[in-house]
C-alpha cells in the first residue's frame, strides 16, 4: 500500500461527497489490493477476533463485544476491501447493537448476560469508526445505502454527543457517549475517542461539517494536553479548563490514551506532541521484553507494562514517525495477543503503510 | 469504550421488534424481525440534545490491563551454535541438517564439534543452553549427552525431552571471548532392539537457533562484524538470509543487493525475499531494503533484537555495498581437489581416522576431480585401505567400500579382528568416478547379537579406517563430454538473467537474483556463459530446434482424463536419474514386413551405438513430466543456457536443484529435466567427447579408450574402415603383380 494510493482514495472520497449519491458511478482506487502483503495480517486478525457471524470478540473481557470492536472491524474490513467481512459485521451489529431509537449503537453486548445488552448507552468512538467503515465501504463498493447509514450516525453523533466547552469559548466538544458524561459544571472527555482522519473524511463524505470542526477542536485539545506530558486516559473540562476526571476514572495515561498517538499518526500528524511524548516515554521498550503502557501522565513513571506485540508496534511507529526515521522496529503481526492490542497492531500497520511508508517494519 | 450503570430500562426500548404473522408466513413459526436503524431520518436533524446529568455516573470499563507493573526485564538474544563443517541435508548416520536450523545426531553413538563465536567486548556468559529432543526409541536411563567446552571437563546431561524441544542448561566457566569449540558426545542406545536398523531409530536433534548463550541485546552492538557473524551462523545451519522489501522494489536495485550479499556469503547462502509485512516469525539477522530519499547503509536491531542491515536507496541507486559487510566465515563448500596420478591419503583430504561405533555406520569422504578429467575405459583407480576392527564382532558383520554409491569391495569383519590389518589394495574401475564431486564411502553393518534386545555397550571401537589410507586416481587426458555441465559450471552470477518476454517477469527476476546469490564461484568462470530464465509460454518461438509440443506435454500440468484411455500408461516408477525411462510392458506392435525388420534392426543397432541417448530430445521427452527444463535452445550456442519453467515450478526448490546439479556435474548431457520430485533426468545428445589436450603417443591410448567406450559401434566402424582402407594398397599390389605375372 502506498501513501499515494491512500491519498488518491481520499481525494476520490472528497470528489464523491460533492456529488449526489446517484451519480457516484466512478470507482474508487484500491487501498489494499488482495495481493498486498498486509492482507495476511488482516486474515490473521479476522481469525483471532471475528466470529463466523460477524461479531468482533474481545476474549479478554469475557468474550464481550463492543460497538468499538464492531467499528474497528468494519473500518479495517473496508480498508482491506473485504466485502464478506463488511457484510458480516454490519449484519451482526444491526441485529444485536442497533437497539436505540437513534442511529447509534449500544456500546456493549455480553454473551453471558440476559439480555446481552445491559446498558443501552452508546460509545462515540465505536459509532464514529462504524460510520467511517460504512462510508468507505459505501464509496468503494458503490453502495449508497451504506453512505446513508454513515450520514445518519454522523448526524446523531453531532446531535447527541457534542456539547459546547464549559469555558464559554464556544468550542464544540465530543462526549464519550450520549448519556452520563456531562453535568452543568463539567464534561468528562476521552481524548482517544477523537479520530481526526475519520471525522474529516466523514464530514466530507456525508456532508456533516460539524465533525470537521470537532476534529480541529480535538486536535487542539490533545496538543494542549500533550504539552504538559502524556495525554491522560480521561479528563474533565470545566469553566476553568482541563481538570482531573472523577475518581472512578483512570487518572493515568494508559490503555485508553495509547490510541491518541496512534490515531494522530494514522491521521498523518507525525509531528503531534502526543506522538513525540509517547515515543520518549517508551524509549526503553527496544531494550526490554515488554512495552510500558500505563504511565503517570505528568511524571512518566511507568505503572504497567505489557508484552503484547500491538503496544510495541505503536511505540516503534511513534519512535520512527517522531524522528522522521527510516525503518521501524515494529514486530510482525501475531495472533498471540488479545483483541485490543491485536487491533492496535493492525491499525499501526495500516497507519504506517498509508502515512509513513519509510517506517516499514524491519 | 464506556459503561453506564442504571440506564437499563424497558421504557426506552427502541428496538424495532415486530411479529410478522402475515398470511404468507402463517404456517411457520412467528418471526422476530429486528429492524435496522431508521434509514429515512431527515437530513435536518433536531437540535443537539445531549443528556445533562446531575452527576457523572458513567464509569470506564476495565481495559486490557493484563499484567501488574512487573519490572522490565532486559531483552536477550541467543548467540547460537554452528557446525564447523558442511553437513548433509539428508539424514545420515552421525550428523546431518535435515531441517533448517535443526542438527540431527543419528546412531547409538555420535559426536560433533560445534562453534560458538563470542564478541570480544561483552561479559563472557557462564551458562550454555542446548535445545534438544530425542527419538522415543532412545533408552533414557542410559542415554547421556556429554558436553565439553574448549576441551574443559565434560558435563553429563540427561536426554529427557522426547515430545518436543526442551532446554538443557548448564553452567560452564570455560567460555572465552572469540571462538569457542563445543564438543557434543552422545550415547543413546535403542531401548528395545540392537542392529543396523535400530541405529537409524535413535537420534537426538538440536535446535541450533535456540542453542548457545543468552546475552542482553544491549550487549550486541549492531555493526557490520556482528551482522556478518549472525549471517554466518544462519547460513551454516541451513537457514536463509532474509531480505525484506516492498513488492515493487526496483528489481535492478534488488539484484545489485543480492549479488553483493551472495558474494559476501561466498555463494553458500540461500536468500529469501520477503515483504516487510510478512507474518512469518522473524528471529534472525535480515536485510531491509527501503526506498528512501538517501542512499546509505546502517545496522540496527529489529523488534526481536536481531541485527538488521538497513539499506536505503534513492532514485533507483543502491549504495555501494562492496565493503559494507565483511565476508561471512563459513565451512568450505567444495571438497578438496584430488590430483590424478598422485596418491592421496585421507589425511590429505582433510579426514582423520574414521572410527565407527554404530551397528549401521557410514562415513562419506568427499573429493573433487578436475573438470577436464575423463576416463571411460577400464583404467583402474586404487585404494590402499588400512583398517582394523574389533575382535568380537558378531558373525555377518561386514564393511562395504563404495565409490559414488557403487560397491567396490565387501569385507568381512567377523574374523581376524582386534588389530590394524595390513594395507589392502582395492582396485576399482576409474569410470565409476567423474569430474567434479565424488564420494568414497565406508559402510559398516554389524548385526545385533541378539537383535531383539537392547545392545550391550561395546567396550572397544568397532571399526577404524586410518587416515593413512590412500587413494590414487589415474591421470586422464584433458577431455570432456559435451553438454550443459561445463557451461553450467562456468556460469557467473552476472550471467543469470530473465528473458524480457517472460510473463511473470518480476517473479523470475527474484528467482534469478536468489540463484545468482547462491552461485558458488567456479575455477573457470566464463562471463560469456548465460542462463536465461523463462516461463514456457514465453519461450522464443524462433528456435526451430525446440520441440515445443513435447516441452508443453512435459511441463504443463497433466489434464485428468474423464474417460478411459487405451493408451499405455506411463510407468509410475523410475529407477535412474540419468538413464531413459523404464520400458513399459506394452511394447508397440512390431512391423512384420521386411522393411520393418530392417528398421527394427537399425534401431537396435543405434541403441547399442552410443553411450549417450539415442533418441531425439523430443522422443526422449515424450512421457516424461517435470517442472523445468535446462538446455541451450540453440545448439550452435552451447554457452547460452535456458531454464524453461513450467507453471508449477517453485523457484526455491529449483534454485536448490540447480545448485546441486552444478556442484555434482551430473549434467553431462544436452538437456536436463527437473522432475517433480526434485531430481534431474539427463538427456545426452550424440556428440563426440571433446579433447582439450594435445594428443601425443603418451595419452593416445586413454583418448582412444574414451572414444571406444563412448561409442563401441562407431569405434569399431572406424577401425574397420581404416582396416579396409589399409587393405586397398595390398590389393592393388597383389593385382598389379598378378597381372605382370600373367603376362
Amino acid at each position: 500500500m502506498l501513501r499515494r494510493d491512500f491519498l488518491s482514495f481520499m481525494a476520490a472520497s472528497v470528489a464523491l461527497s460533492a456529488t449526489p449519491l446517484q451519480a457516484r458511478a466512478q470507482t474508487t482506487p484500491d487501498l489494499f489490493l488482495p495481493e498486498h502483503p498486509l492482507q495476511q495480517s488482516w486474515q490473521l486478525w479476522k481469525k483471532l477476533c471475528l466470529s463466523a457471524d460477524g461479531r468482533v470478540i474481545d476474549g479478554f473481557q469475557n468474550s464481550a463485544s463492543h460497538s468499538e470492536g464492531q467499528g474497528y472491524g468494519l473500518t479495517l474490513a473496508a480498508i482491506f476491501d473485504d466485502r464478506a467481512a463488511i457484510d458480516l459485521i454490519i449484519g451482526w451489529s444491526d441485529n444485536n447493537l442497533a437497539v436505540r431509537d437513534d442511529a447509534l449503537m449500544a456500546w456493549r453486548w455480553q454473551p453471558d448476560s440476559d439480555p446481552p445488552i445491559q446498558d443501552r448507552n452508546n460509545a462515540t468512538d465505536g459509532d464514529l469508526f462504524y460510520a467511517w467503515g460504512l462510508a468507505m465501504a459505501g464509496a468503494r463498493q458503490e453502495r449508497p445505502d451504506l453512505t446513508d447509514r454513515a450520514r445518519q450516525i454522523c448526524n446523531d453523533i453531532v446531535r447527541l454527543c457534542s456539547v459546547p466547552h464549559p469555558d464559554g469559548s464556544g468550542k464544540i466538544m465530543m462526549l464519550p457517549a450520549a448519556m452520563g458524561f456531562r453535568t452543568a459544571e463539567q464534561l468528562v472527555i476521552n481524548p482517544s475517542y477523537y479520530m481526526p482522519l475519520a471525522m474529516r473524511e466523514l464530514a466530507r463524505m456525508t456532508g456533516v461539517a460539524q465533525l470537521d470542526s470537532m476534529a480541529d477542536t480535538g486536535v487542539e485539545l490533545i496538543n494542549g494536553l500533550a504539552k504538559d506530558g502524556l495525554v491522560p486516559d480521561w479528563i474533565a473540562l470545566t469553566a476553568k479548563g482541563v481538570e482531573a476526571p472523577p475518581a472512578n476514572f483512570s487518572q493515568n495515561s494508559g490503555y485508553e490514551a495509547i490510541r491518541v498517538p496512534l490515531i494522530a499518526m494514522w491521521s498523518g500528524d507525525g509531528r503531534s506532541p502526543a506522538v513525540a511524548n509517547f515515543a520518549l516515554a517508551t524509549l526503553d521498550s527496544a531494550k526490554t521484553d515488554s512495552t510500558p503502557v500505563v504511565f503517570d501522565p505528568r511524571t512518566r513513571e511507568v505503572r504497567d507494562r505489557s508484552s503484547h506485540a500491538g503496544y510495541a508496534a505503536v511505540a516503534a511507529l511513534c519512535a520512527c514517525a517522531a524522528s522522521k526515521g527510516v525503518g521501524s522496529a515494529m514486530p510482525r503481526f501475531t495472533t498471540e495477543q488479545p483483541y485490543y492490542p491485536a487491533t492496535l497492531h493492525m491499525m499501526a500497520l495500516v497507519a504506517q503503510a498509508t502515512q509513513f511508508p519509510k517506517c516499514v517494519p524491519i | 469504550m464506556i459503561s453506564r450503570r442504571n440506564q437499563l430500562g424497558l421504557g426506552g426500548i427502541a428496538l424495532g421488534l415486530g411479529l410478522l404473522a402475515s398470511t404468507a408466513l402463517s404456517q411457520e413459526a412467528p418471526v422476530i424481525q429486528i429492524l435496522p436503524p431508521e434509514t429515512t431520518q431527515p437530513e435536518a436533524a433536531p437540535e443537539p440534545e445531549p443528556v445533562l446529568g446531575t452527576t457523572i455516573d458513567a464509569a470506564p470499563a476495565v481495559r486490557d490491563s493484563s499484567e501488574n507493573a512487573a519490572p522490565a526485564v532486559a531483552k536477550t538474544r541467543m548467540l547460537a551454535l554452528r557446525p564447523l563443517t558442511k553437513l548433509p541435508e539428508t539424514v545420515r548416520m552421525g550428523a546431518s541438517l535435515p531441517a533448517s536450523g535443526v542438527l540431527r545426531m543419528t546412531g547409538e553413538v555420535a559426536n560433533i564439534d560445534l562453534g560458538l563465536q563470542l564478541p570480544q567486548d561483552i561479559a563472557v556468559p557462564t551458562e550454555l543452553v542446548l535445545a534438544t529432543r530425542s527419538a522415543i526409541n532412545v533408552l533414557p536411563d542410559t542415554a547421556v549427552l556429554q558436553v565439553s567446552v574448549n576441551g574443559g571437563n565434560p558435563v553429563d546431561l540427561e536426554l529427557d525431552h522426547f515430545d518436543g524441544f526442551g532446554m538443557l542448561r548448564f553452567a560452564t566457566p570455560d567460555l572465552v571471548p572469540g571462538a569457542n569449540r563445543i564438543s557434543l558426545s552422545l550415547r543413546q542406545p535403542h531401548r528395545i532392539f540392537c542392529g543396523p536398523e535400530a541405529s537409524f531409530g535413535v537420534w537426538t536433534e538440536f535446535d541450533l537457533a535456540q542453542s548457545g548463550v543468552q546475552i542482553p541485546t544491549t550487549a550486541l552492538i549492531p555493526n557490520a562484524e556482528n551482522f556478518s557473524l549472525a549471517v554466518g551462523n544462519q547460513i551454516s545451519t541451513g537457514r536463509p538470509l532474509r531480505i525484506l522489501t516492498d513488492t515493487n522494489t526496483d528489481i535492478e536495485v534488488l539484484r545489485r543487493v543480492t549479488d553483493s550479499l551472495g558474494a559476501a556469503m561466498g555463494g553458500q547462502g540461500q536468500i529469501n525475499i520477503q515483504s516487510f509485512y510478512s507474518v512469518a516469525p522473524k528471529q534472525s539477522a535480515a536485510v531491509a531494503l527501503i526506498a528512501s530519499d538517501r542512499s546509505q547503509i546502517s545496522y540496527r536491531q529489529d523488534a526481536s533484537g536481531a541485527i538488521t542491515m538497513q539499506i536505503e536507496y534513492a532514485n533507483g541507486e543502491a549504495p555501494d555495498l562492496t565493503n559494507a559487510m565483511p565476508s561471512v566465515t563459513l565451512p568450505a563448500a567444495l571438497p578438496p581437489l584430488l590430483q590424478p596420478g598422485e596418491s592421496h591419503s585421507l589425511a590429505d583430504l582433510g579426514v582423520g581416522d574414521i572410527i565407527g561405533n554404530t551397528r549401521y555406520y557410514r562415513n562419506d569422504v568427499q573429493f573433487r576431480l578436475p573438470n577436464d578429467w575423463l576416463l571411460l575405459a577400464n583404467q583402474k583407480a586404487r585404494l590402499d585401505l588400512q583398517y582394523g576392527f574389533a575382535d568380537d564382532l558378531p558373525k555377518g558383520a561386514t564393511l562395504l567400500v563404495k565409490v559414488n554409491d557403487q560397491t567396490i569391495r565387501l569385507l568381512p569383519l567377523d574374523r581376524d579382528g582386534g588389530k590394524i590389518l595390513e594395507p589392502l589394495a582395492v582396485n576399482f574401475g576409474a569410470r565409476l568416478l567423474h569430474p567434479g564431486s565424488n564420494t568414497l564411502s565406508f559402510e559398516m553393518m554389524v548385526p545385533g547379537n541378539p537383535a531383539d534386545t537392547a545392545c550391550v555397550p561395546h567396550p572397544t571401537d568397532m571399526l577404524v579406517v586410518t587416515k593413512e589410507t590412500t587413494l590414487e586416481v589415474p591421470r586422464s587426458p584433458a577431455m570432456q563430454l559435451r553438454g550443459i555441465s561445463t557451461p553450467l559450471s562456468n556460469l557467473t552470477s552476472g550471467g543469470i538473467n530473465v528473458s524480457p518476454d517472460a510473463i511473470e517477469h518480476r517473479k523470475l527476476e527474484i528467482g534469478a537474483a536468489q540463484f545468482a546469490a547462491s552461485l558458488l564461484p567456479s575455477e573457470n568462470q566464463d562471463a560469456g556463459v548465460t542462463l536465461t530464465l523463462v516461463d514456457f509460454a514465453s519461450v522464443p518461438k524462433s528456435s526451430a530446434h525446440l520441440p515445443t509440443r513435447a516441452l508443453q506435454d512435459a511441463l504443463l500440468p497433466r489434464a485428468v482424463s474423464a474417460g478411459t484411455s487405451t493408451a499405455p500408461q506411463a510407468p509410475s516408477y523410475r529407477l535412474s536419474t540419468t538413464t531413459d525411462a523404464p520400458a513399459t510392458s506394452a511394447e508397440p506392435p512390431t512391423d512384420q514386413s521386411i522393411s520393418g525388420w530392417f528398421l527394427h534392426q537399425r534401431e537396435k543397432l543405434e541403441r547399442a551405438a552410443f553411450l549417450n541417448s539415442r533418441d531425439s530430445f523430443a522422443d526422449w521427452l515424450a512421457g516424461r513430466h517435470g517442472d523445468a527444463v535446462l538446455m541451450p535452445i540453440d545448439p550452435t550456442q552451447p554457452n547460452a543456457l535456458w531454464l524453461i519453467l513450467g507453471p508449477e515450478a517453485q523457484l526455491d526448490g529449483i534454485n536448490r536443484a540447480l545448485t546441486d546439479l552444478r556442484a555434482t556435474r551430473f549434467g553431462e548431457g544436452g538437456a536436463a529435466l527437473l522432475s517433480n520430485d526434485g531430481t534431474w533426468q539427463i538427456w545426452s545428445s550424440v556428440q563426440l567427447p571433446k579433447v582439450d589436450d594435445l594428443v601425443t603417443p603418451l595419452n593416445m591410448l586413454p583418448v582412444l579408450g574414451n572414444y571406444a567406450s563412448w561409442s563401441p559401434f562407431l569405434f569399431t566402424v572406424v577401425l574397420l574402415t581404416l582396416g579396409l582402407i589399409s587393405i586397398v594398397p595390398a590389393l592393388l599390389i597383389v593385382i598389379l603383380f598378378r597381372k605382370r605375372r600373367l603376362r
